[in-house]
């Protein structure tokens, strides 16, 4: 892991401290270079827990690499009788990928996928783009927040755009 | 106001690419049904819409954004070939069988008394050490790094590879001949093998770089595509791979030694002057095998005891639902069904299992040389008109690559 280049004592810097470490973290992996043996120790590695199953493991481990670009490999590994080791193929080559990629699910529901988690956007109808709502939300807070200087004048104002927030919220922590 | 247009407007998006989803039970028919479109990648964004109420109890209707593709891994034993839809799960997911020889079996069971009976150190020396793990791990960490990055200026399905021999690839597969639809998708697995082969390979491969975009695409090697043949031999069955074994191995040699004639049962009687005479009582309508001579046979030749049932369930009902043979009512014995194949064979990519090479019929796409440089000549076109200031440069990294 690559430390930091950055100091700083408040929240700010403590962000851009992470941010930097990441990108860092980034190009670092792209500078170093991937050699042949390296793929090689990696297959043999894998092979030691499973010695027979050469042509599988490298089917998932090609497979499971494959969900970094954009052309996956989706695949279903079935046996013609039960206890022939599909579940071990399939945790151990899984297991050697960064966890923060791997979801292992026992079961899942038909529509359980169109409901995970995400964050709340509003899409551009004439280019298709998308754009996160928190942080407009967070600029009509911070307008309420100014009209409060004259509370008597604005008071009908700020109850509704306060109500309107609120509701919003809800909404969404309901959804997700 | 501002807010309540903001919120009539609002969707959630739901980011799944670079998602490894493992589903270590079979999945619910429904599931696979609902993710066709997505795992087909029809499209980068998806909609679903969906009712939901809000907090003063009025019904209405959401949406959800689903951004990019999440890569699915199923297991499962159980039959699913009758399902409705099966045809177009299968042709999405690719099979993977682990082996289960004897050698196999013998081995796996020396590992698991390894792992039950070793003390952490015993198994770190006799098996894999923790160390060796550690830096696999980093590997593949490093790895997946490179792999985002690389596909960070791609779109959808874009493979962002070079591959110089894909008309000779093409040509090995239908060898010029009808293979039906199922050649589309070996040639897209073929492809899809081969292009994530070169890119996790990268850094010692050649590559084409666009000097404006900084994008860049590994050329794919012989060595690429024999590693992906490797993995074709399996992956490129329309069947689940043992039952096509079975199909060309039992199956079909055993149905090509009955008789042409139809199956009948006789009785010999005295004719009014007193000569024998065979009449037919009854006479089977097809020719085909019973279940239970099946059996039989998969036992003497496959050397794999099976009840009648087994043979039923594991070979010849998902072979009938995928319409390889067909079934009838004996006439004979009602309770059996006569088994006869549609089909000579089942499509193979191989002529020899042992060997993944494909057979180049038509010299004039035998990957060699010229064709190779015939592949460039669009990017050597486009850099002359472009002048000096090209907009794509070759770089070698040193590997030997044809």
């Amino acid at each position: 892991m690559v430390t930091s280049y950055i100091t700083g004592d408040n929240n700010d810097n403590e962000d851009i401290q992470k941010t930097a470490t990441v990108e860092e973290d980034e190009s670092l992996a792209t500078e170093i270079k991937i050699t042949n043996e390296d793929l090689k120790f990696v297959i043999d590695t894998m092979k030691k827990e499973a010695p027979s199953d050469l042509v599988s493991i490298k089917q998932l481990l090609y497979g499971m690499a494959s969900a970094f670009t954009k052309c996956p490999i989706h695949h279903s590994v079935n046996s013609r009788k039960t206890g022939a080791g599909k579940t071990h193929d399939l945790t151990l080559v899984s297991s050697y990928f960064p966890k923060k990629y791997v979801i292992v699910l026992a079961g899942m529901s038909d529509k359980a996928l169109f409901h995970r988690h995400g964050i709340n956007v509003i899409v551009d109808e004439n280019t298709g783009n998308t754009m996160p709502v928190q942080p407009i939300i967070e600029d009509l807070k911070s307008k309420i927040e100014n009209l409060q200087g004259d509370k008597k004048k604005n008071k009908k104002e700020i109850e509704k755009y306060q109500y309107e927030i609120e509701e919003l919220n809800a909404k969404s922590q309901k959804v997700n | 106001m501002k807010l309540k247009n903001l919120m009539q407007s609002l969707k959630k998006l739901i980011e799944l690419d670079n998602k490894i989803f493992l589903f270590l039970d079979t999945a619910q028919e429904g599931l696979f049904n609902t993710l066709m479109s997505m795992i087909s990648q029809d499209s980068n964004d998806q909609l679903y819409e969906f009712s939901d109420k809000s907090n003063t109890g009025k019904i209405g209707s959401k949406i959800n954004r689903l951004r990019g593709t999440p890569t699915i891994f199923n297991t499962q034993v159980i039959d699913d070939t009758r399902q409705v839809r099966y045809q177009e799960k299968n042709r999405r997911l690719i099979h993977v069988i682990p082996n289960t020889s004897t050698e196999k079996i013998h081995s796996a069971m020396g590992l698991i008394g390894q792992r039950y009976g070793l003390v952490d150190e015993e198994y770190g020396i006799q098996v894999v050490s923790g160390a060796d793990k550690e830096r696999a791990k980093e590997i593949v960490s490093i790895m997946t790094d490179k792999l985002i990055d690389h596909s960070k200026l791609l779109g959808p399905k874009e493979s962002g590879v070079k591959i110089s021999f894909t008309k000779s690839i093409a040509h090995g597969i239908h060898k010029g001949g009808d293979i039906g639809e199922w050649g589309m998708t070996v040639m897209d697995r073929v492809m899809r093998y081969l292009t994530i082969i070169t890119k996790v390979n990268m850094d010692s491969r050649p590559r084409i770089i666009d000097t404006k975009t900084g994008k860049f695409y590994p050329i794919s090697t012989f060595e690429d595509l024999r590693e992906a043949l490797d993995l074709m031999g399996m992956a490129s069955s329309m069947l689940r791979p043992y039952v096509a074994h079975w199909y060309n191995t039992v199956f079909l040699p055993t149905f090509k030694e009955l008789p042409d004639e139809h199956h009948k049962v006789t009785k010999e009687i005295k004719g009014l002057e007193s000569e024998k005479q065979q009449i037919t009582i009854m006479q089977e309508t097809e020719i085909g095998l019973t279940s239970k001579e099946l059996a039989q046979k998969t036992y003497e030749i496959m050397n794999i005891p099976i009840s009648v049932d087994g043979v039923r369930k594991q070979y010849l009902y998902p072979l009938s639902n995928m319409g390889v043979i067909n079934m009838t009512r004996s006439v004979i014995n009602r309770s059996e069904n006569l088994y006869s194949p549609v089909e000579d064979s089942v499509f193979s990519l191989f002529d020899d299992d042992g060997d993944s090479r494909l057979k180049i019929c038509d010299f004039r796409l035998y990957p060699n040389k010229r064709i190779i440089e015939e592949e460039y000549r669009t990017i050597v076109k486009h850099d002359a008109k472009e002048g000096v200031e090209k907009f794509s440069k070759i770089q070698d990294t040193g590997h030997r690559w044809y």
